[in-house]
């Protein structure tokens, strides 16, 4: 009796869940007959791969013998599942990607197979950090893919990977990433400790990390390395470093980085140390040249004329002649086009993009000049700047530089050459106290570490690399990188 | 918590606003001196003379010249002020110009007026006219500016020509030295173009002498320590023969035997004959070059003797010896000076004929 | 206590003090010197350089008792809480006024070439945020500021090179033209250029190994002669002595007539950048006088900091015109030299003494 009530009891809970999941448009429903009664199937059409369930769960379904659930269970090829009671569970699985079985006359237990649908991106060529030689391959959304594409490059028992769960609602996986005795457990534990310090109900990249975790969230320079280059992230694990992989991005982090970093290609590791170290100091000298140039431009005409050659000022005073604003106004207006060209290039699918790049470089410049908006000889700085700007591999840090411009200008065009130190020297304070991870962000210039510039300014032989960065207070500083032959040759 | 972040951005935007009306010197809005000329006119008044460039489509420069008179430098500037058209500023002055009577009465005052301004470089060209400074301004025709055209036309006869190194620095120093007497050059009008025609000596800051600019080769090898790139004319009834590519050093030698010393000017004159009239010069090599040696040991004997005479100094005998002897007394040496017996001697050596035999 | 983060290593003291050292004296020192030793007032500079190590020694045999001492410390054991107490005080107020000399004679400076028509207290509003900024947290920002102030700044002294082809020999000749006692008093002026280095008697402790960073403290002290030593002889190269006199800043005039092909008048440039040698000395003076007072009266660092960059700010603000800012300097350097000559030896002699007995009579 009192059976036959609770029986009653659970099918009519049952008929409930049928009828609430029935609202949901993509809920499917089947009803099977089995020798013990009815076989309810059900799940939710978009968050499973329907093509799993016709090949292995609808013929074992039929095929086999089994009496209840758990011989049912057996016979399912995969793994995770699970069996409940509690049917209020049901709709929040189904939204995971799972399918119910419930045997109606049997028990009330409820058979959970996950059939997620994988769906991934194709491993492809790195877009931002495209190099002409070296691996091709870059990160895609997936974590274990990702995770995946490192493993393979360090298959070593070393590798320590440490999963945490972040957000909330998201409740994203992210690994922390680094080899053991070769990689500061203080590194690993700052960075493990502040991911789980973070409270936020979302993490859909891994630039909400970046974010969340900085030294300084104030600042405007990015203080974690993003990379989407796997045989970059393996070669800075081997360094000493940390990466932070998220889940759902495929930008990888990197710490404790240092401001020299974010200038360093990693090309420059495929090529020639001679070539690569004057690729790099190009790269820094537009960087300067990028930030200081307009600055420079504004100062010197509106407050130091003195300090240009006669001959130049030629140029200048010619160029500026149907010019009618200020200094200031006009490289404020240049600076701005410029960037409305990228926001507009960068918002558009890439082939209009391309067309606004032609139509705002080539045609609004000329237009510009000629109605004697700007002069002939900011516009090349501008556009100079801009590009030296692009120079930098890393885009935030990219970002950054044009953003620092700015300010910069407006300082220079009251207090001229004089603004523009007080400006660098704010700068440089902030550098100076900024911290990745907690290790000085502007070593290895300070605090001054002499070895490190083998790798920062240029790039040095890999017979020279032969200490791990100090930066990282890596716990082997020593690694073998010398050639056996170099050692025979040296010595005779 | 926010609270210094507001405060910061108050006080940088407040520092940036009060100082925001600061007159600036934007390039186009003001008009830049390169040339100026004073000259003293009849009623002991200074005709100041300005040009600015006046920059014209397709890079060509033209220049705006005003000229007025006044009885201080300050009072001629405010009177220019008055005529131009943007603020006249002094940063960009290249060439200075003052005429032979101003500089007969002394230039001191018009040199402090150059350096006390900050704005004003060292590397200014100082010269004295021989007619109007506005003449000599007016007379240049260039599409450059006169400011570069002057700055050229002294540049390249310092460095190849005859023509000493010579600018406000240098004669600055030598004006304040106490030990040694400035020169400048002298600029006349010679076809309607302005031309380098002398060297100009001066007692203190008054002028009193010049010499021309075609006999000032040995001047210039007794002036400068090193010469690098001079050049040398012989002419005697036998032939011509003009040395190129001279390279001199020069050290000054300060006996005292008794009561007077005796200054011997050691020159070493090395050079290249680039034009010889007379036949097979490699075969005459130790005539022509004691032809030379007296020639100019004859000339810088002249020179000397001139300076002497006049009580000047330009070739800062007396610093050298200030600088090798201890003993030195300035009194005694101003008074000993006009009677010392000063010797040039010349050591010459001909390296070279052209490709010529 | 001061946390192992906060240290720095004993190659700092290096820049430290010679960042302390370099400051407004370089632009011109030249015509003050010259007073006595005439054209050879370049061996007095070196004369005062060996002085200043001396000094230098004296500090660091005080300072060496006590890995954690300064002269908080030492003040307290010599003279007891009350006397110490009060001659700290005076100390930090003469750190304060090294700092308002140096940044108002920069001022001054920026106002006679640049902009006669700055606004001081209005320019200042933009400068002490980033003293601030520098002063308020670790003293390794401090230390940063001052290792860059003296690395990037060098290159300033290669500028001195181009006004080399105007040098006169003459200039200098006869070397040793002088009697000693003419030098040693030209030396006694030179030594006002070096004083900024008494900070080294707070900064001491954030020292790693601080005992061993002597030799690092004299190198500084090496560099920072050298660095005097060839701009004096360059300036004596290049002007003769009447005209010294009538100079003001001899250095700047040196950069007149440097003359590049996309750069005129290089002092224009060089003021500019002389904001980097500058910055370190108002940092490092301002953090010591905060840093002692903080000692002395356990008061916030930052809260210290901002009244005492507010006194900065007034007094800077006040001393206005070549008078003031002459007034300013001349306190500064006699009280430097009361300090440095008279009261260090003194204190060190005292401080030995007390010792001794104390050691005794425990």
């Amino acid at each position: 009796m009192n059976k036959k009530t609770s029986q009653k009891k659970i099918q009519r809970d049952f008929e409930k869940l049928l009828r609430e999941l029935k609202q949901k448009d993509a809920f499917i429903h089947y009803q099977r007959e089995h020798e013990t009664g009815p076989i309810h199937l059900g799940y939710l059409k978009t968050a499973i791969d329907t093509d799993k369930l016709e090949k292995y769960i609808m013929p074992r379904l039929q095929e086999y013998m089994y009496q209840n659930l758990n011989e049912l269970k057996d016979h399912i090829p995969f793994t995770k599942t699970e069996l409940t009671d509690d049917a209020d569970q049901i709709p929040d699985k189904l939204v995971k990607s799972f399918v119910f079985i419930y045997m109606a006359n049997v028990s009330p237990s409820y058979l959970l197979i996950p059939l997620p649908l994988d769906e991934k991106r194709q491993v492809s060529v790195p877009e931002v950090e495209f190099s002409v030689v070296g691996p091709k391959e870059a990160f895609v959304e997936d974590i274990d893919t990702n995770l995946n594409l490192v493993r393979k490059r360090l298959a070593i028992p070393e590798l320590n990977v440490k999963k945490l769960r972040v957000g909330t609602i998201t409740k994203t996986d992210v690994a922390v990433v680094s080899i053991a005795g070769i990689a500061d457990e203080d590194n690993v534990k700052t960075a493990v400790q502040r991911i789980k310090d973070v409270d936020i109900d979302q993490v859909v990249d891994s630039s909400f990390i970046q974010q969340t975790i900085a030294d300084n969230k104030n600042s405007p320079f990015p203080q974690l390395l993003d990379t989407e280059r796997p045989d970059r992230i393996a070669s800075i694990l081997v360094e000493g470093k940390v990466a932070i992989f998220v889940n759902g991005s495929p930008h990888v982090l990197l710490g404790p980085t240092t401001l020299i970093e974010f200038f360093s290609a990693f090309e420059d590791y495929f090529l020639n140390w001679l070539t690569a170290s004057s690729f790099r100091l190009i790269r820094l000298i537009a960087v300067f040249f990028s930030i200081l140039i307009t600055p420079l431009y504004v100062a010197v005409l509106t407050h130091h004329f003195e300090i240009v050659p006669q001959t130049m000022l030629t140029t200048l005073v010619n160029s500026r002649m149907q010019v009618p604003f200020p200094p200031i106004i006009e490289a404020l207006v240049l600076e701005f086009a410029i960037e409305l060209l990228r926001e507009a290039g960068a918002r558009l699918p890439t082939k209009i993009g391309q067309t606004i790049g032609i139509v705002g470089g080539i045609v609004i410049g000329t237009a510009a000049v000629e109605a004697g908006i700007t002069s002939n000889v900011l516009l090349i700085l501008v556009a100079l700047a801009a590009l030296g700007s692009f120079t930098t591999p890393v885009y935030k840090m990219s970002n950054t530089i044009r953003l620092i411009r700015f300010p910069l200008i407006i300082v220079a065009s009251v207090y001229g050459l004089i603004g523009l130190a007080i400006s660098i020297a704010y700068i440089m304070v902030h550098l100076l106290r900024l911290t990745s991870l907690g290790r000085p962000f502007f070593a290895p210039i300070f605090p001054f570490r002499f070895a490190d510039f083998k790798d920062a300014l240029i790039r040095l032989p890999f017979s020279m690399q032969n200490k791990r960065p100090f930066q990282v207070r890596p716990s082997k500083v020593k690694r073998p990188v010398a050639n056996e032959n170099d050692k025979l040759r040296d010595s005779r | 918590m926010y609270l210094k972040y507001i405060v910061f951005f108050v006080f940088v935007t407040a520092s940036l606003l009060l100082n925001a009306f600061m007159p600036s010197k934007i390039i186009d809005q003001i008009q830049m001196i390169t040339v100026i000329g004073f000259d003293a006119t009849e009623e002991e008044r200074v005709q100041g003379t300005v040009a600015s460039p006046k920059y014209q489509q397709e890079g060509q420069v033209e220049d705006f010249i005003y000229t007025d008179t006044a009885d201080t430098v300050y009072e001629d500037w405010v009177k220019l002020n008055a005529k131009a058209t943007e603020r006249l500023l002094n940063g960009k002055i290249k060439v200075v110009f003052y005429n032979q009577k101003l500089a007969a009465e002394g230039i001191s005052d018009f040199i402090g007026f150059l350096t006390r301004d900050p704005s004003i470089g060292g590397n200014v060209s100082l010269a004295v006219t021989e007619g109007s400074t506005l003449d000599v301004i007016n007379s240049a025709t260039t599409t450059k500016g006169r400011g570069i055209f002057f700055a050229d036309l002294f540049e390249h006869n310092i460095r190849h020509g005859n023509l000493p190194q010579i600018n406000l620095k240098i004669f600055e120093s030598a004006l304040d030295s106490g030990t040694q007497d400035p020169f400048l050059p002298m600029l006349s009008i010679e076809k309607e173009r302005p031309a380098l025609t002398a060297i100009a000596f001066f007692k203190g800051d008054q002028y009193v002498d010049k010499l021309p600019i075609e006999h000032a080769d040995v001047f210039k090898m007794l002036y400068e320590k090193n010469v690098s790139d001079g050049e040398y004319q012989y002419k005697s009834e036998e032939y011509i023969a003009a040395v190129e590519n001279i390279e001199t050093t020069k050290d000054v030698v300060f006996e005292t035997n008794g009561g007077s010393g005796t200054v011997t000017i050691n020159v070493n004159i090395r050079g290249a004959v680039r034009e010889f009239t007379g036949q097979l010069p490699t075969t005459q090599k130790e005539k022509i070059e004691r032809d030379i040696k007296q020639d100019i040991e004859k000339k810088a004997n002249r020179l000397v003797s001139r300076f002497q005479e006049l009580e000047i100094d330009p070739l800062g005998i007396e610093d050298d010896i200030k600088s090798g002897n201890r003993t030195y007394n300035q009194k005694h040496f101003k008074s000993a000076y006009p009677d010392m017996p000063i010797r040039v001697n010349a050591e010459v050596k001909i390296t070279g004929y052209g490709i010529m035999r | 206590m001061i946390s192992l983060d906060d240290k720095v290593s004993g190659l700092m003291v290096l820049f430290l003090i010679s960042a302390s050292q370099l400051g407004v004296g370089v632009l011109g020192f030249q015509s003050i010197i010259n007073k006595y030793a005439g054209h050879d007032a370049w061996i007095s500079v070196m004369i005062a350089g060996i002085a200043v190590s001396g000094v230098i020694w004296l500090m660091y045999q005080m300072l060496k008792n006590d890995e954690k001492g300064d002269i908080v410390a030492i003040h307290e054991f010599t003279y007891g809480k009350w006397l110490g107490n009060f001659l700290t005080t005076l100390f930090a107020i003469y750190l304060l006024l090294m700092a308002i000399v140096v940044l108002r004679t920069y001022i001054e400076i920026i106002q006679v070439w640049i902009f006669p028509h700055l606004k001081v207290w209005a320019f200042l509003l933009l400068l002490i945020p980033l003293f601030y900024y520098t002063i308020s947290d670790q003293f390794r920002t401090v230390v940063g500021v001052c290792f860059l102030g003296v690395v990037y700044p060098a290159i300033l002294n290669l500028a001195l090179f181009f006004s080399v082809q105007y040098a006169d020999i003459d200039n200098i000749l006869p070397i040793l033209d002088h009697t000693i006692t003419e030098l040693l008093q030209s030396s006694s002026l030179a030594v006002l250029d070096f004083m900024g280095f008494s900070a080294l008697l707070v900064f001491y402790p954030f020292i790693r190994e601080a005992g061993k960073s002597q030799k690092y403290a004299h190198y500084g002290n090496l560099y920072t002669t050298l660095v005097y030593t060839a701009v004096c002889l360059i300036s004596y190269l290049y002007y003769n002595q009447s005209e010294l006199d009538s100079v003001i800043w001899a250095s700047l005039g040196l950069w007149k007539i440097i003359e590049m092909p996309f750069l005129e008048r290089f002092e224009y440039f060089g003021i500019a950048t002389l904001f980097f040698m500058i910055l370190p000395n108002v940092v490092l003076y301002m953090w010591a006088a905060t840093r002692t007072v903080t000692r002395t009266f356990g008061f916030d660092h930052k809260k210290v900091a901002l009244v005492l960059l507010g006194i900065l700010f007034i007094t800077s603000a006040i001393f206005t015109g070549r008078e003031g800012v002459n007034l300013l300097n001349d306190s500064a350097s006699r009280i430097g030299l009361v300090f440095l000559f008279i009261y260090i030896p003194v204190l060190f002699v005292i401080n030995f003494i007390c010792r001794k007995v104390r050691k005794n009579v425990s």
